[in-house]
């Protein structure tokens, strides 16, 4: 039996696709919507809509972007000759926050994953190597997550990469800045020691 | 409900909401369990390094109405070596795969367990693992009760016979007189890797790897063995394709 009326009911119905939201969090939003004034659910619905049309991933990095190529792949300013390898955009974003980077990007849209059967057909890997094969990149660096798929990923694009003289990197794994020594675990800390850095 | 302790290896994690992982655990005491390890896709968890693939862990499980929690965990053997080798990777992944598929949850099975501990471990050491894993997947099958049959004619069970090839429907080779009779999908196996395929069944697993084998009868055994685990399982192992993949068998 539905207690809501038609459109309340369709609002939660929608609203409890979207991840992470269960539907006593729909029924939530739905009512803060309600009581919302017609300009703020308007100025929402119209951002979403926005977004959706707006934006597509770069043809030449893969990163989300109004115009293609994206902004990061024209700007001259930025090192042309490294490159940093990364799973989703939202690495991106991460990495750019850091202001340490300042070379180009690749976002594979996924990482290789032996269990959920996803291949390098399924990730942007060819488009990668054709970016390579331009002979102007001199630097691979590999951001991929340090679980099994992004090693998986990184170790396969190592394989291949290598033979084409072109120097491969891998981020350095080891202690989260103000954390704790007795509550690393034996696989972080091993990585942390193998990658010291003289002082 | 209430909290109990187990030692396992995890098969396998999958991503669960913002940051939570829903991990599957083969365990000694519990056989094959699944728990969600709250927290555990974010860099400071205390679980994070601890409920990494295959890692052997001891873990403290919180049974709840659902799914069960993992409530603290600390790493006996983390395995490091198998994701920081694309080759060891591929085939700790297929073996997490065919133990996941096969073997039912909360079913207790610790010859299981030592078993796959020990080709870990072997796996962790060896240069070249398709002997080993020819060897492991045939243990296992006999542990599943799906050992093929190799020694007679899987059909009409006579003991000396011309062996007309495999067959994963009869469940092992089978004679040229019963393929004559009623013929039915062959994979091919040559005389030499029949008797190969014997001898796994009782090589130690520590030094199978020692053994001569060249690339034509590697990928006749593995096919062969792919092809009927396939059979048995009547569904493809995604894991499979990765690792058929690396080997470039094509």
């Amino acid at each position: 039996m539905n207690y809501y009326p038609k459109p309340m009911s369709k609002l939660i119905k929608e609203l409890s696709k979207l991840p992470g939201i269960g539907p006593k969090t729909a029924q939530r939003l739905a009512f803060y919507l309600f009581e919302s004034s017609r300009d703020e659910v308007l100025k929402l619905a119209s951002a979403m809509v926005e977004a959706k049309e707006s934006l597509k991933f770069c043809d030449l990095c893969g990163h989300l972007t109004q115009d293609s190529p994206c902004q990061l792949c024209r700007d001259q300013s930025r090192d042309q000759q490294t490159l940093c390898v990364v799973e989703e955009p939202k690495d991106v974003i991460a990495l750019e926050k850091t202001r340490e980077f300042r070379g180009k990007y690749h976002v594979l849209h996924g990482a290789l994953s032996p269990l959920e059967g996803i291949g390098p057909e399924d990730l942007t890997i060819s488009k990668l190597l054709q970016r390579l094969q331009t002979g102007e990149i001199r630097e691979v660096i590999l951001a991929c997550d340090p679980d099994m798929e992004g090693e998986a990923t990184a170790l396969y694009l190592a394989r291949i990469i290598k033979p084409m003289q072109i120097k491969v990197t891998r981020l350095a794994r080891g202690l989260p800045i103000g954390g704790d020594l007795e509550y690393i675990d034996e696989v972080t800390l091993s990585k942390a020691i193998e990658g010291r850095q003289e002082i | 409900m209430g909290l109990y302790r187990s030692e396992g290896i995890i098969l396998r994690s999958r991503v669960f909401g913002e940051a939570d992982k829903i991990i599957t655990i083969f365990t000694k005491e519990k056989g094959k369990i699944e728990a969600v390890a709250r927290g555990a896709r974010r860099p400071r968890s205390r679980l994070v390094g601890a409920t990494q693939q295959f890692t052997y862990l001891k873990a403290l499980v919180f049974e709840g109405k659902g799914l069960d929690q993992l409530s603290q965990a600390e790493i006996v053997r983390s395995f490091a070596v198998l994701r920081d080798d694309l080759i060891k990777m591929a085939y700790a992944s297929w073996w997490s795969e065919l133990l996941d598929v096969f073997l039912p949850l909360e079913e207790v099975n610790s010859d299981v367990f030592l078993f796959y501990l020990a080709g870990l471990l072997v796996l962790e050491k060896v240069q070249e693992p398709a002997l080993v894993s020819r060897a492991f997947e045939l243990r296992f099958l006999k542990y599943l009760g799906y050992e093929p049959v190799l020694d007679s004619c899987a059909r009409c069970g006579r003991d000396s016979f011309v062996s007309a090839g495999f067959s994963s429907e009869e469940g092992g080779v089978i004679c040229q007189r019963c393929y004559q009779d009623k013929p039915v999908k062959l994979i091919p196996l040559s005389g030499s890797n029949l008797q190969l395929l014997k001898e796994l069944y009782q090589a130690d697993l520590r030094i199978v790897h020692r053994w001569d084998l060249d690339l034509a009868s590697e990928i006749e055994i593995g096919r062969l063995l792919f092809a009927f685990i396939e059979y048995r399982a009547d569904k493809p192992f995604k894991s499979l394709s990765f690792l058929q993949s690396l080997l470039c068998w094509e």
